[in-house]
């Protein structure tokens, strides 16, 4: 029982800090355009992409652990940001489980920009499939159009043509690129297991969560010990002093099973593992950007704060990958599912 | 893919071992104590063969403090924590009542003098018998606020003489000494503190009252009367010295941040067991896969209660963690203990509905963990107090 990081953990950690401190001043022009130029370069100067990608995929090994603490920094800067620049690693997790062909697909998606890969999690069972013919309607995916799509159904299935997108809007995350997308194609099913990817994309974006939320409670904690009310800071008022202290609490608890999950060897308890890492990131991150908000009054509804943005971003990072209530259901299931392991 | 670092979540064997010790001794003798004090509405009794047998274990000698010194057979706050929620998870009443030093340990140990160290904690290795120590801080009028407490210390000749009411005092009716904190002059707060251990026996202290608890029967929650009270010199803790600074209030806050993600972990033994039984009740009686409302509702509950509590259980192990670093761990202490006990008492409060009707029966375990898991909220530190001292911790919230 040991929370220590390692010293290139830490390192890497205080590293993409700094860079994040650069996506949160320019968060609001990513968030119109995409992260600028400059920022890509300088985001692949830092090789944090790769981290926890396979070395047969060109990856640096180094776990789930070291990526979530990265992902963490990453969206506590811009999370529309780091969806748009780690958009391989999104894409990634569904290409793994397909094999050689899949590898293929997410490096290229890591050397060419243009080439995205996105996922979807058919949480409402909307998908038909006909002699291999694959047909759907997605709402949305943070993401510019892809050349490859994962659907997580009943099986896994890779589309690599006849993707039909169309831009949207989304309520955060502009950075990363949204769209909605219509298939009419043939589908690959692939025979790699829907519960890895779904566990590495859940702890991917319950370390986002984690990160906006962490924004927003620091943001908020800085502007109540600046301001001043009723002739006391604001934070020094009882009332927010114990919002403050109930964000910590929920930000904490979420971290703490993030890392968790993204320690887990067994494949089962991975798997509910990252399911409950989600849905507490995702419960804590709404309940944090929210009273960030409230926590600045007006201030906090007004573009001029980043606070507005975090509140929007955990709201859209919730309903990703089957949502939060997706998440809670596999984590329903894997609930009852270890009872009968237990027993058995 | 897989996760790389040093993080290890893993309970090591030798704990297992502990754990699984503690499991045994839980089913056999902690549960049943438990249920047996809930129906009478009496303490344990000290003669108890089961305290005997855990004295001949060499078990009391045994603190459950966590301060990370290595003295002797210490338990570090990690070993503490899976003990603590497992025999809270048996009972959390007979947990309390196990012999030993109990709360006191850690302000011994810490700040008393070598003579004071061998008197009350040594005397602990004795395997013929149990016995308690008790501590005595809260006052009727003095809970949350303990800096406010009123008994009073005033000096006598050489010695001293303590005047003044304690209350909500675990094992005092079965304590061979009682550590009690008093003040010079309440006017001086915390700088006014001092602690003293008195012994049973000694003129002028009396336990006037055991408190009539909704749950945790088992332990005697005391209030003591103290008239008069006439000590030794040698019976200030630490000696005069160590109040010249702020160390005398300091040391017993230290005692609460080891003490506190203990107590919160205990929070998710009581929680856990509430889980088990709800989860045993459902895998017997019901076929969740089938299509009805209600059966949703309970995979949800039986879902969020599990996630809930392997969230509270990590933040008192990093707490814990801190504490056997040596590392400062006031404000993961007070976030452990802020999460936990509201965390169980849903839990709890969820399997009664998951039970039914059967759950408010008063026969059943789950009744009976929803009257004890509440006082986990309010013993060491209210949620109140905890969010007070966090918000200290992050913000700069003032004292006053």
């Amino acid at each position: 029982m040991d929370f220590a990081l390692t010293e290139e953990q830490t390192l890497v950690q205080r590293t993409t800090r700094e860079f994040a401190q650069l996506l949160r001043e320019n968060g609001r022009q990513s968030e119109a355009d995409g992260p600028s130029a400059t920022l890509r370069r300088q985001y692949e100067a830092l090789e944090l992409g790769r981290l926890d990608w396979c070395a047969q995929a060109g990856g640096a090994d180094l776990g789930s652990l070291m990526k979530a603490l990265v992902v963490e920094e990453l969206a506590a800067g811009c999370a529309g940001s780091t969806l748009a620049l780690d958009h391989a690693t999104l894409g990634y997790y569904g290409a793994v489980q397909a094999g050689p062909r899949g590898i293929e697909l997410a490096k290229r998606a890591a050397s060419d920009d243009g080439f995205v890969i996105a996922v979807h999690v058919d949480v409402d069972k909307q998908l038909s499939v006909d002699d291999g013919r694959l047909r759907a309607d997605i709402a949305y995916v943070p993401a510019r159009p892809p050349s490859a799509l994962f659907i997580v159904g009943e099986q896994l299935w890779l589309v690599d043509d006849g993707i039909e997108a169309t831009a949207v809007k989304s309520c955060g995350l502009g950075a990363a690129g949204g769209c909605a997308l219509k298939v009419d194609a043939e589908a690959t099913a692939v025979e790699g297991s829907a519960q890895q990817l779904l566990a590495h994309s859940r702890i991917y974006i319950a370390a986002c969560l984690v990160g906006v939320a962490r924004a927003a409670h620091e943001y908020a904690l800085a502007y109540t010990l600046e301001r001043e009310a009723f002739g006391r800071k604001v934070a020094h008022h009882q009332g927010i002093a114990f919002m403050l202290a109930e964000n910590r609490v929920r930000l904490d608890a979420a971290r703490v099973l993030l890392h968790a999950a993204a320690v887990e060897q067994d494949d089962a308890r991975r798997h509910l593992a990252a399911a409950q890492a989600f849905v507490e990131a995702a419960d804590a991150s709404l309940y944090v950007t929210n009273d960030g908000v409230q926590l600045l009054g007006g201030h906090g509804y007004v573009k001029d704060h980043p606070v507005e943005k975090y509140y929007r971003e955990a709201r859209t990072l919730s309903s990703l990958y089957g949502g939060r209530d997706g998440a809670e259901l596999d984590a329903e299931s894997a609930n009852i599912e270890s009872w009968r392991r237990r027993v058995s | 893919m897989e996760a790389a670092g040093l993080v290890k979540l893993d309970i090591p064997d030798r704990l297992r071992k502990m754990q699984q010790q503690v499991r045994i001794l839980g089913r056999e003798f902690l549960r049943p104590m438990g249920v047996e004090a809930d129906r009478t509405g009496e303490p344990t009794p000290p003669d108890h063969p089961f305290y005997f047998k855990f004295a001949e274990l060499g078990l009391q000698g045994r603190t459950r403090t966590a301060s990370g010194q290595s003295e002797g057979e210490r338990w570090s706050a990690r070993t503490a924590c899976i003990i603590g929620e497992e025999a809270s998870y048996w009972d959390r009443g007979v947990a309390v009542t196990l012999p030993g030093p109990g709360m006191s340990a850690s302000p011994i140990i810490n700040m008393g003098t070598d003579e004071q160290k061998r008197r009350y904690i040594d005397m602990f290795k004795d395997r013929s018998k149990p016995l308690w120590g008790a501590f005595a801080m809260t006052e009727p009028g003095a809970g949350s606020d303990v800096a406010a407490i009123r008994t009073r210390c005033d000096r006598r000749g050489d010695g001293w003489v303590i005047d003044g009411a304690k209350a909500f005092c675990s094992n005092a009716d079965r304590a061979s000494w009682i550590l009690v904190w008093a003040t010079v002059d309440v006017a001086l707060g915390r700088q006014g503190h001092r602690a003293f251990v008195i012994e049973r026996g000694t003129k002028g202290m009396e336990v006037t009252r055991n408190e009539k608890k909704m749950g945790l029967t088992a332990y005697a929650s005391c209030s003591l009367s103290l008239d008069n009270c006439e000590l030794p010199a040698d019976a200030l803790l630490g000696g005069e010295e160590h109040y010249q600074t702020k160390r005398g209030f300091k040391e017993a806050m230290k005692a609460f941040d080891a003490t506190r993600p203990l107590v919160a972990v205990m929070a998710i033994g009581i929680g856990r067991a509430a889980f088990d039984r709800a989860r045993d009740f459902v895998r017997d009686n019901y076929d969740l896969g089938r299509p009805i409302p209600r059966y949703a509702k309970i995979r949800e509950k039986l879902a969020r209660i599990r996630r809930r509590l392997d969230a509270g259980r990590l933040l008192c192990w990093k707490a814990a963690w801190l504490a056997d670093q040596q590392k400062p761990n006031t404000l993961e202490a007070s976030i452990a203990k802020a999460y936990c006990p509201p965390a169980a008492l849903e839990a709890v409060s969820a399997c009664v509905d998951i039970l039914g009707d059967a759950g408010v029966r008063n026969d059943h375990l789950v009744e009976k963990l929803y009257r004890d898991v509440k006082a986990l909220d309010i013993v060491e530190g209210t949620g109140q107090i905890q969010r007070r001292i966090i918000a200290r911790k992050i913000a700069g919230y003032p004292y006053q």
